[in-house]
């Protein structure tokens, strides 16, 4: 049986990446969870899900986007869970851990200087915690692996 | 000239939008078409859009000489996947453009690569704009590094 991915991003950049990052996908089912119903458009022949985009500036949808992604994790059941940020993957990482999935948070390529907020609390809940710059690699995590541009 | 405005699909950035709009009504020889993200006042002087479709979004992107944007990954990806040259406007905190000053910290990151041109204020934008001086060639951000990270999440996923 094929392995199951749910891939989740949150708008601009992380979908951006996300799309840069698919062909780590390959031989796989893949779920797409966006936060616009038109990056549908990006995907096509994949299953799609639009959730309400959570944010420091959004705090008041987080509650509908808990419940979306509850729904499509015990709907899709998928083995592995990768996000390229922001709040949404990290809710959505939160989640798939309670539910035993694995789990991958890949930090944007924009944070440069410092983990994202997301990123730095995604540690306790990402089985591979990423970031793509070298310089932000420590011992104890995220590791460097590569980056997506 | 064709131009791109595009901000994103997070925020309004009136401060940018505003200055083009400006440069635009004594620039008629520009074409501009912009993206100004949902909620924000509308340009008088250009054809505008909150949002746009990604296909739409590419579009706009390769038939335009120069994207004028904040500096955000989305913009630059798509930049160096089309081969458009950007001149870019970091977003501050401060005005409460942006959550995190992360945009400052890219723009020094990119500052010196081909075919990105980063603005420090809206005067410095407008003259390179009048100018037609911002930096030519294309964007290489890329590298070997995507392969190694496409294979490690690969790895990753096929190793349970």
């Amino acid at each position: 049986m094929k392995l199951k991915v749910l891939a989740v991003a949150s708008g601009g950049g992380h979908w951006t990446q996300m799309m840069r990052l698919v062909p780590a996908f390959s031989g796989c089912e893949v779920v797409f969870v966006g936060v616009k119903a038109m990056y549908r458009d990006d995907v096509a022949g994949a299953r799609f899900y639009a959730i309400p985009d959570v944010s420091r500036l959004h705090l008041a949808s987080l509650p509908r986007a808990l419940f979306a992604l509850a729904g499509i994790l015990l709907r899709e059941r998928p083995q592995v869970v990768v996000t390229t940020g922001s709040a949404p993957g990290l809710l959505a990482l939160r989640l798939a851990r309670l539910l035993g999935m694995r789990t991958v948070w890949i930090d944007s390529v924009a944070n440069v200087e410092e983990l994202s907020l997301s990123g730095r609390k995604a540690r306790r809940y990402a089985d591979l915690w990423l970031t793509q710059w070298p310089h932000l690699a420590k011992e104890q995590g995220p590791e460097y692996r590569g980056s997506l541009l | 000239m064709k131009i791109f405005l595009t901000v994103g699909s997070m925020l309004p950035f009136p401060r940018l939008v505003r200055a083009v709009d400006a440069w635009a009504a004594q620039t008629p020889q520009a074409e501009v078409f912009a993206q100004i993200g949902d909620g924000a006042e509308t340009p008088q002087h250009f054809p505008s859009s909150p949002m746009l479709a990604p296909k739409s979004y590419r579009q706009h992107f390769a038939e335009a000489d120069l994207v004028v944007s904040h500096v955000g990954m989305g913009t630059v990806i798509t930049a160096a996947e089309l081969g458009r040259p950007l001149l870019l406007l970091p977003r501050r905190p401060d005005l409460g453009e942006v959550t995190s000053g992360h945009q400052l910290a890219t723009a020094q990151w990119l500052r010196d690569k081909p075919g990105i041109t980063i603005a420090e204020e809206v005067a410095q934008l407008l003259s390179l704009l009048d100018a037609g001086a911002w930096r030519s060639g294309r964007i290489d951000v890329a590298s070997h590094a995507r392969t190694d990270l496409l294979q490690a999440v690969r790895q990753f996923i096929h190793s349970s």
